[in-house]
């Protein structure tokens, strides 16, 4: 009785070992540097509908081949959302085509980021650039809050 | 007894490979061909923003009774000459604005009037103007009821002068504000 519940208990340990590497493989698929970042739109012209919108390219993304072409596709969350938020990817390295500018609204379903990330070649690279925007008639942070958004950059099979 | 020991140990190596299998390949099969995800967070702050301006920025010469709009009678006293040249540009993302006028000029020889009108805005939220006053050295009321919009309206500046002021030349330095109600 005891030799099987030690067997038993061994390979659940082996279990959950396995388990917590397949899944560290696979968060370290695609990571992003760069950490959160806030953008402040200060200005705007009189009898200009749109504040003067600003930009921000701090952040990198990596991402890895994997063994089908693949794609990153990229969705926001952003409760009570006021402003406007969008991202392009540039500076790619090794693989991957950048899709046109992708407008973050929240709950709206995830869209096509980067495609045709082929399945040769090293670790990669792209710049995310971000422009917020918004215009007079949507206010100000002092009377509808700060715009959080989570955005989610997800990579899958093309 | 052996047997039964066998039997269970090949058991037990027949699940350990099953699961196994299945845990490196579930990333795989349960999420959908899903190989990565990565997040972060992006903060969009809007400051309070409020601009005004207004072309041309040099206020009109209104001379009567030179002026293109001078009206000038015989034989009555009061003249006037009016100028509809200067726009006036604001925008807010403000709640309840208005903006306000007055001049420099503490002792004016003669009247100068002010009036706003073709107000256009966007959103359609334009706000109202006042009707046509004397600006003087006080801020006093040009449109009120203005909500978070950008827009444009027509300035026409009034001169009057009474003939028995005598020749003479005003220099006004206007200011316009937004301010909040």
């Amino acid at each position: 009785m005891d030799r099987s519940f030690l067997r038993i208990y061994h390979l659940l340990c082996v279990l959950v070992l396995v388990f917590l590497i397949a899944n560290e493989g696979f968060s370290q698929a695609i990571n992003i540097n760069g950490g959160n970042i806030t953008l402040t739109i200060t200005t705007g012209m009189p009898d200009v509908q749109q504040l003067t919108s600003v930009t921000n390219s701090t952040c990198t993304m990596q991402y890895r081949r994997q063994a089908r072409i693949s794609k990153i596709t990229v969705a926001a969350t952003c409760p009570g959302q006021s402003f406007n938020l969008s991202v392009v990817a540039t500076n790619i390295t090794i693989s991957g085509t950048a899709q046109p500018t992708v407008s973050l609204i929240s709950g709206n379903p995830a869209m096509d980021f980067i495609r045709d990330n082929s399945t040769a070649g090293a670790r990669r690279s792209c710049t995310l650039n971000y422009t917020a925007s918004a215009t007079f008639a949507q206010g100000c942070s002092t009377n509808v809050g700060n715009d959080v958004y989570t955005v989610t950059y997800t990579l899958v099979v093309q | 007894m052996k047997t039964r020991m066998t039997s269970l140990f090949y058991k037990s190596k027949i699940s350990f490979i099953a699961i196994t299998l299945f845990l490196i390949l579930l990333p795989r099969i349960s999420f959908g061909q899903t190989y990565g995800t990565a997040s972060h967070n992006v903060t969009v702050i809007v400051n309070a923003i409020t601009v005004i301006s207004v072309t041309p920025t040099t206020v009109p010469t209104l001379t009567i009774p030179g002026g293109a709009t001078a009206v000038v009678t015989a034989g009555v006293d009061q003249m006037t000459v009016t100028d509809n040249t200067t726009v006036l540009k604001w925008g807010t993302n403000q709640t309840l604005r208005k903006i306000t006028i007055y001049t420099s000029l503490a002792s004016p020889l003669y009247t100068l009037q002010v009036l706003a009108t073709n107000i256009v805005a966007t959103p359609g939220t334009a706000g109202l103007a006042a009707g046509q006053f004397t600006i003087s050295t006080l801020a006093q009321d040009l449109i009120t009821n203005l909500a978070q919009s950008s827009g444009h309206c027509t300035l026409v500046y009034t001169g009057v002068a009474l003939a028995s002021k005598g020749i003479g030349t005003d220099s006004h330095t206007l200011t316009l504000t937004i301010t909040a109600q």
